[in-house]
């Protein structure tokens, strides 16, 4: 087949981090360096010491020759990892602000140029696991808000995006099947079988997308008035969704359920 | 006006058009990727990017060039060269692999939707030449085989490949209700299903295409 089935519903995360090579990023070159023209841009002549700014991808080729030094942005030192942690908690219902591809970025310069950082690496890199857990949590739970008109995620990065993008897309699209079945159904007196029966596919395939699904939430955050046991936190959250798709009126203990991260008027 | 005004009137002039290529270059991309997310994400074949593709294959043409005259007197310069040559060579791989995605998910919808796009001129429009030449050939090969493997041993009225009457039509359409990922420029509005929803600006929206086509031609939309 011309384009294999597994990138026919979403992009894979090394198309991603592809994507994120693309971004810009401020470099300090060691040597000087004659520029050429790319098809994209053109580099421009390097001068020793004098910062310039070129697309990541070719910030990290000069980087293995160690011809450069990448100057690492502000949002990944680690006084404003902690605001933005700090901020996620005190905000459960909302995405603190984060560059478009945060998780991508962070991950290529901590592999490539770890010497580059001015703050302890380990902690920044502790910290990104814990920001993202908490968001991913939060991106979970949203799941249940899933209906078949719109759903708003402010605040996602592309990459986040990208996570839920399958499981989304499926579940709005089975929705609004099964909506405008049950308008033929009004009609004419009777339910469309198979309708429903592609209903049962469906959550069939729901348990199998997010079988190998664990979160380890080494985070200490308090989800409201849901104490579930930590392990389980994640998949009982999807279990609500998955109940709310199958229709079941499942009691809500959720007490953050007018959460607005989702938000159907 | 002395001499000095017009040497520097002749520099600024050269510079901005220097500049103007260079933010060509990078738009260029920019859309090139774009229409790659595009025809990843949307359910119907969009537009072919005609004249995009040919400046971005024409340069690419003048990198391999590049390449290839340097090469040849790699001695000489030595190190700076070959520097320069991977980072070429790189870049020239990163847009390979961009227009091979592009062109292969448009084969892909092509495929799909090939007995639906020959019937409908507006969506002949969309191929390229070489798309359309591509999609009438593997059509033939694909009804000889199913005449020849099976078809033909069914009474004549279950021959046809294309009914469309009766409760399932035979011929794929994209379905344009499927969901897209969607990042708002501008505040604005749409009707879904009777509903009035209200976008805002930076918002990020999952909602169903059809809703959103006009938006996302007019560019005030970006799909993700």
């Amino acid at each position: 087949m011309s384009l294999p089935k597994q990138l026919r519903d979403t992009f894979t995360p090394k198309e991603i981090s592809f994507l994120a090579e693309q971004e810009p990023i401020m470099i300090l070159p060691r040597y000087s360096m004659h520029g050429t023209t790319l098809i994209s841009a053109k580099l421009p002549n390097l001068r020793a010491l004098h910062r310039e700014s070129i697309p990541i991808w070719l910030a990290l080729i000069l980087k293995r020759q160690d011809k450069c030094n990448i100057v690492i942005p502000d949002w990944l030192q680690l006084s404003y990892l902690q605001q933005k942690y700090e901020d996620e908690i005190q905000n459960p219902n909302k995405f603190s602000k984060l560059p478009w591809h945060w998780i991508t970025i962070s991950k290529l310069l901590l592999d490539s140029a770890v010497d580059d950082f001015m703050d302890p690496v380990y902690e920044i890199r502790s910290l990104i696991q814990d920001l993202r857990e908490v968001r991913l949590l939060k991106a979970r739970r949203g799941l249940k808000e899933l209906n078949e008109v719109y759903l708003q995620l402010d605040g996602l990065s592309l990459i986040e995006i990208n996570e839920v993008r399958p499981f989304v897309l499926k579940v709005m699209n089975q929705l609004r099947k099964l909506k405008e079945s049950s308008k033929i159904g009004e009609q004419e007196m009777y339910g469309d079988d198979t309708e429903i029966g592609g209903d049962t596919v469906m959550s069939q395939d729901v348990d199998d997308d997010y079988a190998g699904v664990q979160i380890n939430d080494s985070v200490g955050i308090n989800h409201g008035s849901n104490s579930a046991g930590r392990s389980g936190a994640g998949n009982s959250y999807l279990n609500d969704s998955h109940t709310r798709v199958q229709g079941d009126s499942m009691e809500d203990d959720d007490s953050d359920s007018d959460d607005d991260i989702y938000r159907k008027d | 006006m002395d001499f000095n005004d017009i040497l520097k009137d002749f520099e600024t002039t050269s510079r901005s058009r220097l500049r103007s290529d260079d933010t060509l270059r990078t738009e260029d991309l920019q859309a090139l990727t774009q229409a790659w997310i595009q025809e990843r994400t949307i359910p119907e074949v969009l537009p072919y990017e005609e004249d995009l593709l040919e400046r971005i294959l024409e340069r690419m043409r003048k990198q391999i060039e590049f390449i290839e005259l340097n090469s040849i007197e790699l001695q000489k310069h030595e190190r700076e060269i070959k520097l320069l040559l991977v980072i070429v060579e790189s870049e020239l791989d990163r847009v390979q692999f961009l227009i091979r995605s592009y062109v292969r998910t448009r084969l892909m919808k092509i495929d799909q939707f090939s007995v639906y796009i020959r019937s409908n001129e507006q969506e002949l429009k969309k191929l390229s030449d070489n798309e359309t030449v591509y999609m009438e050939r593997h059509l033939d090969l694909l009804m000889e085989l199913y005449n020849r493997q099976f078809l033909k041993n069914l009474p004549e009225s279950l021959q046809a490949l294309d009914e469309g009457g009766g409760l399932v039509n035979m011929v794929e359409k994209p379905d344009l209700h499927k969901p897209v990922f969607v990042k708002c420029g501008e505040n604005g509005m749409v009707m879904i299903e009777g509903e009035e929803v209200e976008l805002e600006k930076e918002g990020i929206y999952v909602m169903r295409y059809s809703a959103v086509k006009e938006l996302v031609k007019m560019g005030s939309m970006i799909v993700l």
